[in-house]
Formats: structure tokens, sequence, C-alpha cells
């Protein structure tokens, strides 16, 4: 190792001495002579590069025996000189409306021109994430990548988004993509105990790519396919969302100072359609103790009645705004400000962001403060040097509970409301009057219940004391040092991290419904990843028609997870919440540690600039596999051609109908490795003993604590997963640009995956580890960009349309094994599935049915028949749209995008509550006079007639299409339209501005998430789901929190 | 050039391998473990499912208790979707690990052979009851991760290999010696004399499940009776302690505690167990239930067939849904009633005479485990006919079956075995909207195990009857 290191740096030295250079100098124009700051300069086919300052002017070393400079700034055509024996090189630039020419940063911080890559990849600009700034970022780029989908899992202030591009990529993970920042991996945990934990009574708790700042990015490019990922890592193969920090900027004066303020009101879409006749009680009988509407019409009460709080009362009326009152409107305050400059010798930028929102939920709130700096410097010409850190720290408060269980406000309270509970009344009555029902002994303060069964919570003293608390301290950030051994060949070494603390809190008061005595639940998560990276760079002109650039690396990446939980119970004293006041404090802790060393190499040759291959390789060896097999090695090859630079006389082409067209292709493999400490039999020690209630007995019971011997067997000989894929695609720009239409085909196997395979629980056993299972995805995307209308007075108006159509599918499972249970959705046997032949589809037991798919009545009850389980529709959409519409004149910007889903299904638990307990609107119709539910019933014989027998009562009709008998009716068509955004801003004129102390004035209006256009979902937003970022799953909808519609304004500076 | 690249991609292939390496060793779990730390676990579990998962739905589709329409629960739904762990728990996390144990006993040096029988004691109760749950299931091939596909045997046989497991291990027991002690044997603190003589118990309580289908076990029966080294009195009862302290409470009271805020209003008054206890006077009736909130004191109204609930229906007694109250296994009130059946079937000698003062005796038992107080329990016992030829099937089925009535398990397995098919004591009729015509008689296997196992058995219909129950 020592040698071979010595060798290197001789031979480096050896390198030093060869290389002479001159120095060049010029000044670069626009077309209307100005001159244009921050235009790139590059010497062609090295990485030797500088920018233009303030004045337009540059300097930049060159080799003495010459070459030729690149200019390139956005908005204008890439100009080349060739310098020959010149020292000055002054350059006027051509508009481009084209922009053929567009830099993309790849893998590993590495730019290159969009051209020449052979997959596909889309880039947003930090400008349009922060015309709109949602708090968490990858809200924003919902419906504007073809290929990339996004789904806002709750309402919650803070929560959680899902990001999946192209398809599911695992039958046991979610197929999350890799977020890279400055080259870093960071992480986008959403750790959320188990799944019981989440599908019973989690919280949102949002996902860490949530802390990343809008304010401070530059771009984000989304790597699409797994072609990256040689210099990613298997991490890749879901694909890469790469962002891009602002780094300082030459501007006009030495320092630019920016100033963003954003304000934004969060009211809640959509809540369920009550029905507004009906009292609490049982089949037309009032009974005040019930928490739904099945009792008789309010108007036939009359006289004194009883009413929810046992008092005496005349008559009841109806309070139809309950659900509206309780939801309050949110607030957002996004206040950012930055510094930077930048000259020859570097840059620098420091940004801070302050961020205060108050959710929906009565006291909810995030707080979110981000400090980001970032800076370059030129040591030597040859040295450069950069470091960035950011700094977020983000504390939550009363984030409300979702799930099945307990203190949901959505499904276990506001579902269970009766009409004629008034809730303002319940807000300023936290406590329990004397006429409720109270456990024997009882002594403290006890949540005043909405039934007088004293099961339905307070939803306000659930708001007010049970509250979900967490703070997150992260820090990410980088340095690296590049040194130019010659102007052709460059080291670069790079250390990175990334990690957080997360303390969470989790309080329940004594005297709750449910949990009489109080509890808490603490949890202490910290991750770190830490990543180096050493590269190589060689970019060589071969000949005049061939140049080379060679990458090689080495990484190594290292993967720290400890988490310590305690479970406290019974309180002594009240509000108390420390473990020495527990009667009971069950603690827990986690550590897990992976390693991956990885060697790769990334070699692309060029030819006339219109031809471009690319052959990568990599391999890793992983701490998570088994030592003989831990080592994989994984190519891909892509290869571009541009054919309007190729064939440049074509007569399309020179008459500027045919703009651009380029055509790629790739294939890539990716192994991949497994979660650590997968590989032996083990004992764990117990915590709990559990069963499908909530009634866990905690050990140690009775002095004994307790292991048990894993439930899944480990592999004999485990080999990595692979993943292998295809991609075509064609980017094409007609009439100079107004119409653009990039589209892919591509093709994913994913096989040998590493797969907890159920085997019989008979065996002992729930689960096999095996290297088992294909999945496979295919799909077509293609974005449309049309410019419809241009005018010389300045108007346009753009549009595009991001169309994907993707086709997964479960290729096979185990032999013998029909159906892989990927996630179970809660108490009630809902599933997500996997079935060979078919995609992720939600499980449950369907209606009874006839040969004719009829459902089977039950003759005496008129109510229809639970039958076997069965597949209820797949969770995935079949292809997803967006629209979006932008218009520009003078200085003003309208933009408005539409975002379509069609297909998929979504099972909501809210729903089946509303309707069940006789609350929603629907239970009401027709005066509640019982029908004959269309379907047959079975005869004597095992023929089927049609159904006569009318149904016992609705609300016996209703309670059985709850989702405990069957999910089937709760199953919607998930298919949707949105409009997702609207935005108007306006940059202020230069002649209005000049007046002003500022550089640069700019307004905006935003409105997100305004109208829900169509759904066939009743009562809820269709984009719910309970399974959060961390699970296989969508489509599971478990009270959660309604999502927002938000309306704001945002005031950009600079000065 | 190419030299460098050579070199630095050998330099930086030599740093990975991780051979030696303990970075992918588990810090969280063990690699070795002691007997009793699993077989704590697996009481444990066993424990929670008996009088958690295995009761609500139990004791409601057997009519033992009403639902009182709530919780979308009814006697008639037969419902099999909340007895929805308890089949994966009891092979996983019982069989399995008394399994494992085993295995771990076997190897430690020397044997610790009480230990192996403690868990086979253990295994032959868990398996016993999950046959006379659910009928044929894995057993000869189950819970040693050894078979892909357990095949399931027949019932007869399972009952009969958890005799011979009784056997092997009751071999095994050396009293003068430790096995798995306090506090990790939660039953009985390691006394190996109770843990022999509740293994006579069960041996002879599975015999008695067995007894309409293979009459045989009479003789088998009356040998047990006469060597004795059965439960004799109540300090011998197999039972689970909880404990009034947070998350160790008997779940029972943790439903009421967490869904109804401590106030029962869930398990009511069923009309079948009521006109039973009515027609016997039995005083059992005010320690059995609680009036409705809105009732008179001793105004006790069951629920029919009709479950719908008013705020006059009894429900469920509190005091028997108590935060510390034991899960009983096997008591002494039922060994008594036990023996006093053999007695009169003619298996051990005594005759009717001997049969009906075993009979008081187990009822007397019974009367005061409930807390009845004496000149009660004197005046109800002095009620008992004497037993005859023609009455003791119905005593004993009555007696019986009112003994069990916590113990929806056991008290399934009498109902079954307590008369022919449709002539069970109590009387019951099938409940008004049942997805089959008769009364329900087993739990169907669960989509798991089916859809992982072909030789699980299909097409069998909740009402179809299993072996012992003729």
């Amino acid at each position: 190792m020592q040698k071979t290191l010595l060798s290197l740096l001789i031979m480096c030295w050896a390198t030093f001495g060869q290389s002479q250079t001159k120095v060049i100098s010029g000044k670069v124009t626009a077309p209307d002579n100005d001159l244009v700051p921050g235009v790139n300069v590059l010497v062609k086919g090295t990485n030797v590069g500088t920018s233009t300052n303030a004045d337009g002017a540059y300097q930049i070393s060159v080799p003495s025996k010459g070459g030729t400079l690149v200019f390139s700034f956005i908005g204008y055509k890439t100009t080349e000189v060739e310098i020959g024996t010149q020292t000055t090189v002054n350059v006027q630039l051509q508009a481009d409306l084209v922009n053929l020419n567009e830099v993309v940063v790849t893998a590993n911080a590495i730019v290159r021109e969009k051209k020449e890559l052979g997959y596909a990849v889309a880039t947003i600009g930090g400008a349009e994430l922060i015309k709109a700034r949602d708090p968490n970022l990858l809200n924003s780029m919902a419906g504007r990548i073809a290929g990339v989908r996004i789904s806002q899992q709750s309402g919650t202030v803070g929560g959680s988004s899902r990001v999946m591009i192209r398809g599911a990529n695992s039958i046991s993970s979610a197929s999350e993509p890799l977020f890279v920042v400055d080259g870093m991996p960071i992480s986008n945990s959403s750790f959320n105990n188990s799944e019981t934990d989440v599908v019973t009574g989690g919280v949102d708790v949002g996902n860490r790519a949530g802390d990343l700042n809008p304010d401070d990015i530059e771009n984000m490019t989304v790597l699409k396919g797994a072609a990256a990922s040689a210099l990613y890592g298997s991490r890749a193969r879901n694909g890469v969302i790469v962002i891009t920090t602002k780094r300082g900027k030459q501007g006009v004066k030495k320092m630019n100072v920016t100033v963003n303020s954003s304000y934004r009101t969060d009211n809640v879409l959509r809540t369920p359609d009550l029905q507004t006749e009906y009292a609490q009680g049982n089949l037309g009988g009032y009974n005040p103790q019930l928490g739904n509407g099945w009792g008789p019409k309010i108007s036939s009460i009359t006289g004194t009645v009883k009413d929810y709080k046992g008092e005496d009362v005349q008559g009841l009326k109806a309070y139809p705004q309950n659900w509206a009152n309780f939801f309050q409107t949110g607030q957002t305050m996004i206040n950012s400000v930055s510094l930077d400059g930048a000259n020859d010798q570097g840059d620098f930028r420091i940004g801070y962001t302050n961020l205060q929102q108050t959710g929906t939920v009565p006291n909810s709130e995030l707080s979110r403060n981000t400090f980001a700096i970032n800076a370059g410097k030129k040591i030597t010409s040859r040295l450069t040097s950069r470091a960035w850190v950011n700094y977020v720290r983000t504390t939550s408060d009363g984030r409300p509970q979702q799930g099945s269980n307990t203190t949901n406000i959505i499904s276990t309270i506001l579902a269970g409301t009766p009409i004629t509970v008034d809730i303002n009344e319940l807000r300023n009555n936290l406590f329990a009057p004397s006429t409720q029902a109270v456990p024997a002994g009882w002594t403290g303060d006890l949540a005043r219940s909405i039934d007088l069964n004293g099961v339905q919570n307070n939803p306000y003293f659930v708001t007010t004391f049970n509250r979900f608390s967490n703070s997150v301290d992260r820090i990410y950030g980088g340095t690296s040092l590049g040194y130019d051994i010659t102007p052709w060949f460059n080291l670069t070494g790079r250390i990175g991290t990334d990690f957080f603390t997360e303390n969470r809190r989790s309080v329940t008061r004594k005297g709750t419904r449910g949990r009489l005595n109080g509890q808490f639940d603490t949890n202490d998560i910290f991750e770190r990843e830490l990543q180096t990276d050493l590269l190589a760079t060689v970019s060589r002109k071969i000949s005049d028609s061939w140049s080379f650039k060679g990458i090689i690396g080495h990484q190594f990446n290292q993967r720290t997870i400890r988490r310590s939980r305690v479970q406290s119970e019974g309180l002594n004293i009240d509000r108390l919440y420390t473990f020495a006041n527990a009667q009971s404090n069950v603690a827990s802790n986690f550590y897990s540690r992976r390693d991956i060393f990885g060697t790769y190499g990334d070699f692309s040759f060029d030819f006339k600039n219109y031809l471009f291959l690319n052959v990568t390789g990599r391999n890793d060896w992983s701490s998570t596999l088994p030592v003989a097999n831990n080592s994989y090695f994984y190519p891909s090859a892509s290869v571009s051609f541009v054919l309007t630079e190729a064939f440049p006389n074509l007569d399309i082409v020179k008459k500027d109908i045919l703009s651009y067209a380029k055509l790629r292709a790739n294939y890539a493999n990716v192994g991949s490795d497994e979660d650590p400490y997968q590989l032996s039999f083990t004992y764990n020690p117990l915590t709990q003993a559990s069963d499908i209630y909530t009634f866990n007995i905690l050990y140690p019971i009775g002095g004994a604590s307790a292991f048990g011997a894993t439930n899944i067997l480990p592999p004999t000989n485990l080999k990595p997963q692979q993943q292998t894929s295809m991609e075509i695609g064609a980017e094409l720009k007609f009439f100079g640009g107004r119409i653009g239409l990039d589209m892919t085909y591509y093709k994913t196997l994913n096989y040998d995956q590493i797969i907890s395979i159920a085997v019989p629980q008979s065996t002992g056993y729930a689960a096999k580890r095996l290297n088992i299972g294909e999945i496979s995805n295919r799909g077509f995307e293609a974005m449309l960009t049309v410019t419809p209308l241009k005018t010389r007075s300045g108007l346009r108006w753009d549009a595009a349309f991001n169309f994907n159509r993707n086709i997964n599918r479960i290729e096979s499972l185990a032999p013998g094994l029909n159906e892989f249970i990927v996630t179970s959705g809660d108490g009630f046997g809902i599933f997500v599935a996997a079935r060979p032949g078919e995609t992720f589809n939600i499980q449950g037991v369907g209606w009874l049915r006839d040969p004719n798919g009829n459902i089977v009545i039950n003759p005496t009850t008129g109510l229809r028949t639970p039958g076997p389980r069965k597949l209820l529709g797949a969770i995935y959409p079949d292809w997803t749209l967006g629209i979006n519409n932008s218009f520009s004149f003078k200085g003003f910007d309208l933009n408005f995008l539409i975002d379509i889903r069609k297909g998929g299904v979504v099972n909501s638990q809210t729903v089946s509550i509303v309707r069940g307990s006789g609350l929603a609107a629907e239970t009401a119709i027709n005066n509640r006079t019982p029908f004959i539910d269309p379907g047959v019933v079975r005869n004597a014989d095992g023929t089927f007639s049609p159904n006569t027998t009318p149904v016992a009562s609705i609300q016996q009709y209703w309670s059985q299409l709850d989702n405990s008998s069957s999910p089937e009716n709760n199953t919607f068509d998930g298919s949707y339209s949105k409009l997702r955004e609207v935005r108007l801003a306006y940059n202020f004129p230069k002649s209005i501005v000049n007046k002003t102390p500022f550089g640069s004035v700019s307004l905006g209006v935003e409105g997100r998430n305004l109208w829900i256009i169509s759904s066939n979902v009743p009562h809820i937003d269709p984009e719910a789901n309970v399974l959060g970022t961390g699970l296989i799953g969508e489509g599971l909808e478990r009270g959660s929190i309604p999502s927002t519609r938000t309306v704001g304004a945002n005031l950009r500076l600079t000065f | 050039m190419k030299k460098i690249i050579v070199a630095v991609v050998l330099a930086f292939s030599t740093t990975a391998c991780f051979k030696d390496s303990d970075i992918n060793i588990d810090p969280n779990r063990s690699t070795s473990v002691d007997a009793s730390l699993l077989f704590s676990g697996a009481s444990t579990q066993l424990s929670l499912l008996r009088v958690a998962e295995l009761t609500w739905p139990v004791a409601l589709m057997n009519q033992m208790w009403s639902s009182g329409g709530r919780w979308g629960l009814a006697q008639a739904q037969y419902d099999q979707t909340r007895v929805r762990s308890a089949w994966g728990r009891t092979y996983t996390d019982v069989l399995k690990n008394l399994s494992v144990a085993i295995d771990v006993a076997q190897a430690s040096q020397p044997v610790n052979k009480n230990a192996v029988a403690q868990c086979k004691i253990m295994m032959a109760f868990a398996y016993a009851q999950t046959s006379l749950l659910w009928g044929d299931i894995p057993f000869s091939e189950a819970a040693n991760g050894k078979v892909d596909f357990p095949k399931f045997d027949r019932q007869q046989d399972v009952l009969n290999g958890c005799i011979a497991m009784l056997d092997e291990a009751l071999g095994q027991i050396d009293v003068n010696s430790k096995g798995i002690v306090a506090p990790n044997d939660l039953y009985y603190g390691g006394d190996m004399a109770k843990w022999r003589k509740f293994a006579n118990s069960l041996k002879m309580r599975i015999m008695f499940s067995m007894l309409d289908s293979d009459p045989s076990k009479g003789a088998a029966i009356g040998q047990l009776v006469a060597s004795g080294n059965m439960i004799s009195s109540n300090a011998d009862a197999m039972q689970f302690k909880y404990y009034n302290q947070p998350g160790r409470q008997n779940p029972r009271f943790s439903f009421t505690a967490i869904f109804r805020g401590g106030v029962q209003s869930d398990w009511y008054c069923s009309k079948p167990v009521y006109d039973l206890l009515v027609s016997l006077k039995d005083p059992r009736i005010p320690y059995f239930y609680q009036v409705g909130p809105a009732a008179a004191p001793n105004e006790f109204i069951a629920l029919g067939p009709v479950e719908t609930f008013s705020t006059k229906s009894a429900l469920v007694n509190m005091n028997l849904l108590k935060a510390d109250l034991p899960e009983v296994s096997f008591s002494y009130s039922e060994q008594l009633l036990f023996e006093a059946e053999a007695i009169a079937r003619g298996f051990a000698p005594g005759g009717f005479a001997a049969a009906t003062t075993r009979l008081q005796a187990g009822v007397r038992a019974s009367l005061l485990s409930l807390e009845v107080p004496q000149a009660q329990i004197n005046a109800y016992v002095a009620t008992l006919p004497e037993l005859t030829a023609t009455n003791f099937r119905t005593v004993f089925a009555q007696q019986q079956y009112l003994d069990l009535f916590m113990r929806p398990i056991e008290g399934w397995v009498q109902h079954r075995r307590s008369g022919a098919i449709g002539q069970e004591i109590p009387a019951m009729t099938t409940p008004t909207g049942s997805p089959v015509s008769g009364l329900v008689r087993r739990l169907l296997y669960r989509s798991e195990e089916i859809n992982s196992n072909p030789n699980t058995p299909t097409g069998i219909a909740l009402d179809t009857p299993q072996w012992f129950d003729k």
C-alpha cells in the first residue's frame, strides 16, 4: 500500500515538471454589448475553468501550446474560440433559445453537458423552488418531472412526502431514491418504530429530506435510472436526487445580499360531508351514550332529554360545522437572508432561514432554523479547496396521532362525534363534569368525553395535553481539496458527513380516556453517514475527433444508527413526565453499523462533440453480506448521439425545423447489499409479549426477563441483490425550441432480491431470508414543452406536459409461494400484498359473489356476506400527468400546475368510520328507509336468484360495509386531478428598482393544493397514506390528518 | 498513465474485505441463550393469548358471553378475524422457543433434564390447546424449522402425541434437582413436584376430551386417578400471575381500562348461561354478573339472540376482570370435577356415592374461588342431586361448564364434549345471522398458513365437528 502510494506520488511529480502554461484574459459581452458577469470559461477537454467577474472580464491559465476556450452561460449559445497564439480573447455571446448546452450536475458533483448523457435527467432550478416555498422541498417537485411521483402523506405540520422514481424496485423495502447534496449522500429516513406503531397510532414524523432548505438550493437534478450508480453505489438504483447548494456569485458589488420572505396560510382541503338530521343512538332510538348518528331524527326529539353530558336539555340541535370549527388556519412564515460574493480567488455564501409554522390541528407547530455556509478558495492556481456546512434545527410540537387506535383525533374522535355535540363547548370544557361516568376510585382530572360511556376523548383535551414533540439537530456538509497535476489531470479528495440527533417525546396525560393512568414514550435517535471519495480525473484530447475523460475513484461509506426508547406508563403525579414518576419504564436500544468500500471507474469518449460513449464499472465490498459473497462488480454503458450536430446540413436542421435531436441509450447493472446483521441465528431480548390487541405484557414480569429465538430463519449463502435496467430515449427540439419533446422508454428487472419470505408459521418461523423474487418495471415517460405564444411585446406562454406510465410487476416469488404480504394495513386483515403476475395490491376480505360476480346477500338480514380474501386493486397509479402552464409578460409571471393521477386504489378508514357510525351524509338519505340491496341469494340447490329481502336497517347496512367485515366498499379508485399550484410573480423593472436601494425586487403570490378538480373517493383527499415513507405501500388512509390548501405571498429583495 | 490507474485500483482494492471483521456481528441480539429465558417468554406469550385474544372472540362465538352488539362483534359472527395472531404466535413464539429451549437444555453439561421436562409439559399444553381449537394441526413436523411445509397431523395423533410428550417429561423429572426456577418459571417457581402434578392432570384433561371418540381412554383415566400425583389443592393449581402494575395487568382488565376508561361496558350476560344458572338457583349469578347501570339491584337482564344492549343489560362482573387476577390454566375445582366424573363413569372405583361426594367438593372449590360466602355454598351444595346413571352426565356438564365460566377455551371443549351434536349442555341454538347453520365447532385455519403451506386442509366449515367432538 505504502509502496503504491509512493510510486503514485513520484509519477505525479514527474508529470508536474512537464507542464507549461500561459495566461489568457479577455471580456465577454452580450449581443447588446453589455458586459456579462458569471460566464463559465473552460479550457476544452479539461477541468480548467473560471468565470467572468462583475465587469465581464476573466483570466485563465492555459497550456502554452494553446487549445480551445469554451464560453457558456445560461440563455446564450456556447461559443468556442481557438486560442492559437492569442493572449487576449474577447467574445460576444449569441442568444440561445434552444439551450443545447445545458450543464447538469451528475454523480459526485461532476458537471457534465446534458448532451453527453446517455440517460434521462431532469433539473429544477432553485429559482423555481423559492417562488412557491413549501416547507417540504419534495412537494415542490410534484407534477414537474416525468417519472417522478411525489405523494404527500398527510396534512400534519412538517409531514412527510414520499418520492418514487419509475416504480417500486423491491418487494421488501421502500424504493426511495438516494439524496445527494454537493456530492455527499444524506439521510431521508423517517424512522417510525414498528409497523404496528405506525398503523395503530403513530404520528407523521416527517422525512429527513424535509430538512433541506429551498433557499439554499441552486438546483436539483433527478437522475432517474441506475446509469449513474457506478459513482454513487447501490443505493442509486432507485434513482438519485442530486442537490447542489448555492455558492457565492460574482455580482456587481463585492457582496450580494438577498432577503426572501414568505407568508402562507393553510386550511384543510377537505372534510367529510356529514348528515345533519340524526342524533346519536341505536336503530333509531336515542342514546346519548353513543358516539354515532344512528339515533332518531333530531327534529323528532322534543321536550326534556339528556344530552351527551347527562344534563337535561330542551330538544337537540345539529352542529354541522364541527369539523370545520375544529381545524384552524395554519400559518407559515419563512424568512431568509443570504450574503454571498466571489472573486477570482474564491467564493463564499452564508445563508440563514427561519421557518415558523402552525398547523391546522390546534396546538401543532413547527419551527426550523437553517444555517448554510459554502466557501471555496483557490489556494494556488492548481490547488482549490471548498468547505460547506449546513446546520438545521427542526422542532415540532403537537403532531397529531394517526392510525386506527386510541387518541387519533380523526378516526376515533371527530369521526365519532355525534352531530348534536357542539365542538365549541368541548373546547371550553376540557374536564369531565360530575355527571359523566367516572371509574371507581378515580379522583384526578379526567378528560371530558364526547359520550357518556367515557370512551371518546374530547379532541381539545388531546391536542392540549397529549403532545408529540421532537427536535432534530442536524449537520451535513463536507470539504474537498482538488489539485490539477496537469491541466488535464486532476486529483480530488472529499470527505463529508451527515449526522443528526432527534429527540422525541410523546406524552399522554393522566385522565385521558383509554389511557387513564397516563404514559409517555421517549425516543432518542442518532444517525450518521460518513463518506470519503478520492477521484482521479483525466481529460484529454486523443485526436482531432476524439477526446477522452476518465475518472477512477475510491469510496468509503459508513452508516451508523443508534436508537434508544423508553416506554413509561402509570404516572404517579399528573403531568410530570420523568422516568422516576412512572410506575413502569421499559427501555430498549438498538445499534447498527454498515461499511462499504467501493472502487469505480467512469470512462467517457467524445467523438466530434456529437457522439458520446460512456462506460462505468464499480466493485463494492459490503460488511453486511457473507464474507465469501461480499464483493460484487457492476457495470454500465451509455451512448448519446446528437443527430443535429452530426448532420448539420440536413434540410430540416438548416431550416431550424428540427433544432436539436439527441438519441440516447443505456444499460446498467447494479448489485446491492442488505441491512446489517441478517446472517446469524440469534436470540432477541424481548421487551414485551403481544397479541393483536394493544394490551402488551411488558418484561420483566414477576421478575422474569425473556428472550425469543429469531422468527426469521437466517440465510445460508446470501448473494448480492441485482438489478438490470435499460433505457432508450430521445430529446427533440423543433422550431428553435418552440416545441420540445423528451421521451424515454425504460425497463428494469430486479432479481436475487434479499427477502424474508413468509414460511408456514407452523414451522415455528415467520419467514426465511433468501435471494428470491423478481420484480420489474417498464414504462414510458415523456415531457412535451410547447411555446404556443411569443410576441414581440414580450408576452410568452409556455406549456409543459409531464407524462409517465409505469407498469410494475412481480415476476416471481419463491416456488410454491403465491402471495407475499408486504405490509399489514391495520388490525382488520387489510394488507399490501405482492402476487406473481400482479403489481402491489391491497388485499382483504371481499364480498361473497356468485359465478356471475353478483354480491351474495344473506337472505335473513338482507346484508352482504363476507367472502374469501381477494385483491382489491393496485396501489400504484396507471399513469400520471402534470400540466404546467406559464405566462410571462413584462415582468409578470403566471404559472399554474395541474396534477392528474389515473388508477390505483385507496382504502379509507375515515370513510369506513363516518359511514359505519351513521354520520356521513349518505347514511341519511331517503329517511333511512330500508331498501333492497341489489344482489343475489343462494338457493337450497346451489343456484342463485335475485335478492328480495330489504336490509334489516340502514344502520346494519352501513355497519356491514365497515372495513372490519370487508374493506371492499371502502376501497376506491384513487384517480384524481388537482390544481396543484398557481403562482403569480412580478419582477419589478429596473426603471423602478433603480430608484430604490435594492438590486432587484420580486413579489409573488402563490397557492398550493388549491382544488381537487375530480376524485372518486368520498369525504377525504385521495392522496393520504398512513404508511409514510418508511414502509412499502400506499393507498391506506387511517384517520390521516386532512391535507391542506395553502395560499401565500412572497417578497424577494436583493441589495 | 496506465500504471497510475493500475496502482490506484490496486491500492484501494486491498483495503476492502471484512475478513475477520466484527462489523457485522449483531450488537443487539445474542447468539446464545439460557433455556430459562426462552421459557419465561414462551409462558408469558401463551398466557397472554389465552387470557386475551383467545378469550374475547371465543367467549362470544360460544355464547359464554354476549357482546351487546358493540365493537362490531356479535356472537353470530363466529368472528375469525380477531383470532388473528394466536395461531402464528403459538407456533413461532411459544412452541418454537420451547423447542429451541429443549435443544439448549439438552446441550448443557450436564443435561438439564428438569428444564427439558418443563418445556415438554408446556409444549403438550400448547399443542393440545391448539388442536382442540383448530382440529388437525401440524405437530410431528412443526416448530423446528426443519420441514418447509409441515404436514397436518390428525387430531387423535396430536392428542396422543401430547400424552406421549407428557409421559416423556414425567420420566425426566427429578424432584430433587433444579430445572427452570423462579423467576423464570412463572407458574411454580421451579417446584418440580407441582410440575409433575400438573403434567398428570393435563394428561387426564386431554384424555377426557378424547373420550367420546376413543373410549379406551377411560381405562387410562382410571389408572391416572389410581396412581394419584395430580393437582390436589388450590396451591397446586397451574396459574400465570398478573400484577396491578402498568404493563403487567391482566389484559382483560386492560381492555376495559383502555377502551372504556375502566367502566365495564363490553361484555354482557349471555342468556344460555344465565338460564342455566337460574334453573339451578345458582348463587354465582351476582358473582358472574353485575347489573346494568340503569337496572335495579339484582335486576339481571341477559342478552338473548338479539344482542343489542340497553343500559339495563347485565354485564360480566368487573370483579372477574380485575388487574391482578391470574390466568388459570388448570384449577383445583376442575381437577375435582374430573375425578368425580371418572368415578361416576366407573373408570375409578367408588360408585355414584363417592362420585357425588367428589362432585360436591368440586363445586364447593369452584364457588370458593369466587368468594361466595360459606353459608350460600353449603346451601347450594345441598341442592346438588345424588348422582345416578341417568342424571350424572347432565349434572357434570352443567357444573363443569359453569366452573369454566372465565375460561372460554376449556369451556368450549367442555361444551362440545357435553353431549351429541345438537344436544350439548347448556342448550344453545345457532345465533341469528350466523354464517353457517350449526354452532361453531372449530376455528378456521389462518390465511397466512393456507397461503404458505400447501398441506393446509381446505373446505372445512365452521360447524364441522372435530374428531373429538361426537
